[in-house]
């Protein structure tokens, strides 16, 4: 009997031992071994070639051009270069004779930190190689190629086959000694321009070569430590002629024009160009220019005049160019310019829709030559001043945001133009100044929670407002009904007035029943703006009974409010109100049955109405039972000191007992903790060594179970006189996480398994003891 | 409230009663500290690998469990003799 229930004793608590050893360990391993397979791309702006920066005038190669050559997109990836090695003070070195052989399990790594640009994420697809290839120039930012040219094969510095993600940092020395190329190699091209957009690397910064290392080397007799680079070396021959480029002129502006030409293909090499310009009869002459772009812009306003492009284009490859080609000219002819058109007249209206631009047009003058173009001047006096000074536009009317106070200026000018040659502007200009005043901007908000339906909102604004009902699309004009508000529902009003005529607004709010309306209507002086606006008349009415206009109310729609008088009693609210309250907005309260506090639940300070009286406005008692008000205002508003009823339920107090209960006998750590340390340090302090093994207890479980970093390496002691590395499993990790995770998986699983099973045999033992 | 003022009270004292005392023991020498030192911090090396093999959850559990094991016998003999002195369950 008693063997019995020892055994379902320790049945239990086996069981729950390892429900809990279970789902201790579920989850970790599995997580990592699902993204073992995650193969996306990891960012959205992958690194590529550096070609850019102080050190863009490095000349390039065709073979790389395709890839590094202006942040060009990839096309082609056919590598043709070759790879060496050197040391990093040495002139150069002969890598040769391990590329032939193929030599892989190189790593690159930076010589320091790493820097904070050019890194990057790229999904490999199966069979992708990478090749790195650093650039080593001379002091004139050239190759000396001719030693080593077609002495050696294409490298596989490091090759990565089948899927994973692979990061890729570019460096570059700042003397720009040294440049670091990586090259992602595919036998698909499409995969790199799907994954591998090129992208211009930051400006470089300290000190951030490479370093290469190997792993493996057991090539021939000669074994390469650390600290090689690569040299890229390019090919010596030179590019052919390009085809000849054709030069044409296009307006580019009323007074400039552009001659442009399609670019020259080069078998071999970079296209680049050289053009002369001439004015004749002026007699001006350019000189060959040398250019890189296939575009020039020169300014041909004067009339009568003949403007002249020659252009030629040669290929250039490592420094040796082609013979420059036949040249290819056009020119063009200044015509006399127009005569000056007639003056402009502006006038002004506004946006109609949204009310916040106003809109500056002019009738187009009458041009006798070509046609009229216009220079404009937008000006503001207030409140910073603007001046945008002359701004050119073809168009006879400008757009400004004109919502700030101030004085709006627009002044036109009117020319004609011909699109090369133009007439001057006209003399005579015309202004238009617009005063606008700050629209008025109500935040004028509901919170509605009246038992039934709503059947008659509506809303009255006067003079004609714009107004925009938060619940439904924009509105204009006096009235817009509401019907079939949800409760609780919650409205926002915006309302401008921009007549500028009227400085009164009336805002009026009907609720409630059909045949029993409540009202709240207010008139605002809005002779600037509502910031400074003064209820000029309050005529509220709650269930067709007029509110005392002598009292000033106050709006409390704090967005706690409602939330605190749901709660059940008792509920203390208080809240100094360290901040004035703004009485021009009125405040009405209610039960959520009779449509306002009624008298009986509040003391003096709600008056029969059960409007909230400013003249007692920060002290309000009332039964929290009853308390259901309805808030609406500005959320500046601050809710006024609230004291409920104190009457404690049976259920609030056994929660405060059991609260006094935990803090009479449940001691926290955190009020025993600093004599808990000051023992400890005394402790350690007077005792000396014998103190010792409670320090080591404490760093023994501190080591074992007090932490939980985890690290990928194994480091000794200080004993050893350094930070040696035992051993390493961040590469492991890195270069085969697949393997990783499933080794980890298998390691978890094996090491579950005997636990688990070590537990079963103690516990059948002891079964079987009993 | 009560156990903490107790428990305070003895932390109190005995910090009181230590730091009285007419004498401060010398500390363990350093190279004993060192030796102790190079113990925990291996441990805390070895941790921290099998954390990241295992993941930290797991290994906490993992040494939970062996711990138990290493002292399974001793463990059961407590709760036995616990149990044997309920009278109404009559474990004998």
């Amino acid at each position: 009997m008693a063997r019995n229930k020892l055994i379902k004793v320790f049945s239990l608590t086996f069981v729950g031992l390892f429900l809990v050893f279970a789902l201790s360990f579920i989850q970790s391993p599995l997580a990592s071994a699902s993204s073992v397979y995650d193969t996306t791309l990891r960012s959205s702006s992958p690194s590529t070639v550096y070609n850019g920066g102080a050190c863009s005038a490095i000349d390039m190669t065709t073979n790389f051009a395709s890839y590094i050559n202006n942040n060009a997109s990839y096309t082609t990836v056919t590598p043709k270069s070759y790879f060496v090695g050197t040391t990093q003070s040495a002139a150069r070195a002969d890598f040769s004779h391990m590329i032939d052989n193929h030599a892989n399990g190189w790593t690159i790594s930076q010589r320091s930190a790493p820097p904070t640009f050019g890194q990057g994420d790229y999904s490999f697809h199966s069979g992708d190689k990478v090749v790195y290839v650093n650039f080593n120039l001379d002091s004139s930012n050239h190759l000396d190629f001719a030693t080593y040219a077609g002495a050696y094969k294409f490298a596989y510095l490091h090759a990565t086959a089948g899927s994973g993600t692979y990061t890729v940092t570019l460096v570059q020395h700042t003397d720009c000694s040294v440049r670091v190329a990586v090259i992602i190699l595919t036998s698909n091209a499409a995969n790199l321009s799907d994954q591998w957009s090129n992208q211009l690397l930051a400006d470089p910064i300290a000190d951030l070569g490479w370093d290469i290392t190997q792993s493996i080397i057991n090539v021939g007799t000669v074994n390469y430590p650390a600290g090689y680079e690569g040299v890229y070396i390019p090919s010596t021959s030179s590019p052919d002629v390009p085809s000849v480029p054709s030069v044409l002129n296009t307006p580019y502006s009323a007074t400039q024009t552009k001659w442009d030409w399609a670019d020259s293909t080069c078998t071999t090499g970079t296209a680049n160009y050289q053009y002369k310009y001439t004015i004749s009869p002026a007699g001006y002459d350019s000189g060959w220019v040398g250019t890189s772009t296939s575009e020039v812009t020169f300014t041909t306003s004067t009339p009568e005049q003949n403007y002249n492009v020659i252009v030629q284009a040669r290929c250039t490859l490592n420094g040796n160019s082609s013979a420059w080609t036949a040249s290819s000219s056009d020119s063009i002819y200044g015509s006399p310019a127009p005569d000056s058109p007639d003056s402009v007249s502006t006038t002004i209206s506004h946006d109609d829709y949204t009310n916040t631009n106003t809109i500056w047009t002019w009738v187009p003058p009458t041009c006798s030559t070509g046609t009229p173009d216009y220079l404009y001047r937008y000006t503001i006096d207030y409140p910073n001043g603007y001046n945008s000074g002359w701004i050119e536009t073809s168009s006879n009317f400008v757009d400004f945001t004109t919502t700030t106070t101030g004085s709006y200026n627009v002044v036109v000018q009117a020319r004609c133009t011909d699109g090369v040659s133009s007439s001057e502007y006209a003399s005579a200009s015309t202004d238009n100044v617009f005063n606008y005043t700050e629209p008025l901007q109500i935040d004028y908000r509901m919170n509605f929670n009246l038992t039934g339906t709503i059947s008659n909102f509506t809303a009255s604004i006067l003079p004609s407002k714009i107004c925009e009902f938060g619940i439904t699309d924009n509105c204009k004009g006096n009235a817009t009904d509401l019907a079939d508000i949800p409760e609780p529902s919650f409205v926002t009003w915006f309302l401008r007035d921009d007549s500028l005529v009227e400085n009164e607004l009336e805002l009026t709010t009907d609720f409630g029943l059909a045949d029993n309306p409540s009202s709240i209507c207010n008139y605002f002086d809005v002779t600037n703006n509502f910031n400074t606006a003064t209820m000029l008349e309050f005529c509220s009415k709650l269930n067709g009974v007029n509110l005392d206009p002598s009292h000033h109310y106050s709006l409390y729609a704090y967005p706690q409010l409602y939330g605190i008088f749901q709660t059940v009693n008792p509920f203390i609210y208080s809240q100094a109100p360290t901040y004035n309250i703004q009485r021009y907005y009125n405040g009405l309260g209610f039960d959520g049955k009779s449509g306002y506090f009624n008298k009986s639940t509040v003391n003096n300070s709600i008056d029969e109405n059960g409007v909230y009286n400013d003249s007692d406005p920060f002290n309000l008692s009332v039964d929290c039972a009853d308390l259901y008000p309805i808030t609406w205002g500005s959320l500046d508003n601050v809710i006024p000191l609230v004291t409920c009823s104190v009457t404690e339920t049976v259920k609030n107090i056994f929660i405060k007992l059991s609260d006094f209960i935990t803090w009479l006998f449940v001691p926290s750590w955190s009020s025993i903790s600093p004599q808990m340390d000051s023992l400890s340090n005394t402790f350690t302090t007077k005792l000396g060594f014998i103190a010792t093994p409670v320090t080591f207890i404490t760093n023994f479980y501190n080591s074992l179970l007090g932490s939980s970093a985890s690290s990928c390496s194994i480091t000794f002691g200080s004993i050893l006189g350094g930070s040696a590395v035992a051993y390493n499993f961040c590469q492991f990790e890195t270069s085969l996480p697949t393997l990783f995770a499933f080794a980890q998986v298998v390691l978890i699983g094996v090491t579950s398994f005997v636990l688990i099973f070590a537990l079963y045999r103690k516990f059948i033992d002891i079964v079987r003891s009993e | 409230m009560i156990f903490t003022v107790i428990i305070n009270a003895i932390l109190i004292f005995l910090s009181g009663v230590i730091s009285l005392l007419p004498f401060t023991i010398p500390a363990m020498p350093s190279v004993i500290m060192s030796g102790l030192s190079f113990i925990t911090d291996n441990l805390a090396s070895v941790a921290s690998l099998l954390r990241y093999i295992y993941t930290p959850v797991f290994f906490t559990a993992l040494v939970v469990v062996a711990v138990g094991l290493i002292f399974f016998d001793s463990i059961y003999g407590v709760i036995y003799w616990v149990l044997r002195k309920i009278p109404f369950i009559d474990i004998h």
